[in-house]
């Protein structure tokens, strides 16, 4: 009997009570193999890294005569999910805030480093002749453009991932390896 | 000539937007507060381009929300740790630490050199604003 698995490279499973193979690779071939216990699940927020060699040593004790293939290097990161806290919302809108202040403060200081009210002014005064202390005519389509400038960096098109999507995709990965490596 | 106004402010808007926000990502700030708060990307990247607005049209028009200390505590505790995340984000791209730790084979110590930078940032902003001749020029 042939048996092919395919190990995932990170799973989030539900904490407490056992790790079955079917959590951690797709498997092709055999009977009841998704229910082979692999040691305990970790606790919420917690971390385990199972070895290749484990899977494959689980079906080998059930199945000693089977040709076991794994499609797969990677060994699997096992994450116990978290319960959805009451209070996770409050973190958030934290975070949020933190951003948003945080941008205003940024531009604010870009434009004090650069004297950029002053820079205004000339650039009104080179188009039009005229000088205005405050060239709404450029300053308001300016700060519309940062907004859209913003935006426009963050969803180039429409179904395709963003860079924060990607940036964080590769933070994981980047973590997932680390925990592999340290194991 | 008059037409053109609006139209350079709108590209040079366009520039400093895509241009703050890149720096932004290539320093992973948002995907570590994902990591640490949870949220989705598409509601930071709206926090993101609301502040940077705010910010920007604030130089059109000077905007004043009579809120007092109530407003004026939670925005300097937010911003500090803004300026403090970006900063520390900007020696980690350098790999700063984690080098030292490995040059001076001091790795077991590397929590407390990353206290000693944290510290340090702080008493370095509480001298600029407690001396006034650093502020000066």
């Amino acid at each position: 009997m042939r048996i092919f698995l395919r190990p995932r490279a990170f799973a989030s499973v539900a904490p407490g009570g056992q790790l079955r193979l079917g959590q951690l690779a797709d498997i092709v071939g055999g009977e009841g193999l998704a229910d082979l216990p692999l040691g305990p699940a970790p606790a919420p927020g917690r971390y385990r890294v199972l070895p290749l060699t484990d899977l494959v040593r689980a079906v080998a004790a059930v199945a000693p005569d089977a040709d076991v293939r794994v499609l797969g290097e990677h060994d699997v990161v096992v994450r116990g999910r978290r319960a959805r806290q009451r209070w996770a919302w409050l973190l958030a809108v934290a975070a949020w805030l933190l951003l948003f202040v945080g941008a205003t403060v940024t531009i604010l200081n870009f434009h004090a480093d650069v004297n950029m009210a002053a820079v205004h002014r000339e650039i009104y005064r080179l188009l039009t002749g005229r000088s205005a202390e405050h060239p709404l005519l450029l300053e308001i389509p300016y700060a519309v453009g940062v907004g859209v400038g913003v935006l426009l960096f963050f969803r180039p098109r429409s179904g395709e991932p963003g860079p924060l999507e990607l940036e964080t995709a590769r933070y994981e990965r980047g973590l997932h390896a680390y925990l592999r490596e340290r194991r | 000539m008059t037409v053109l106004v609006p139209i350079v402010g709108l590209a040079e808007g366009l520039a400093v937007g895509a241009a703050f926000v890149a720096v932004l990502t290539v320093l992973q700030v948002v995907p570590r507060l994902i990591q640490l708060c949870g949220g989705s990307a598409r509601a930071y990247e709206l926090a993101l381009a609301l502040g940077a607005v705010l910010g920007a049209l604030n130089e059109a028009v000077p905007l004043a929300v009579q809120a007092g200390w109530v407003a004026v505590i939670p925005a300097g505790l937010l911003s500090g740790v803004f300026v403090g995340m970006v900063s520390g984000a900007i020696a980690e791209v350098g790999a700063v630490l984690p080098l030292a730790g490995r040059r001076l084979r001091i790795s077991r110590w590397l929590l407390a050199l990353l206290v000693a930078l944290a510290v340090g940032r702080a008493v370095g902003a509480t001298l600029w604003w407690a001396v006034p001749s650093l502020r000066a020029g």
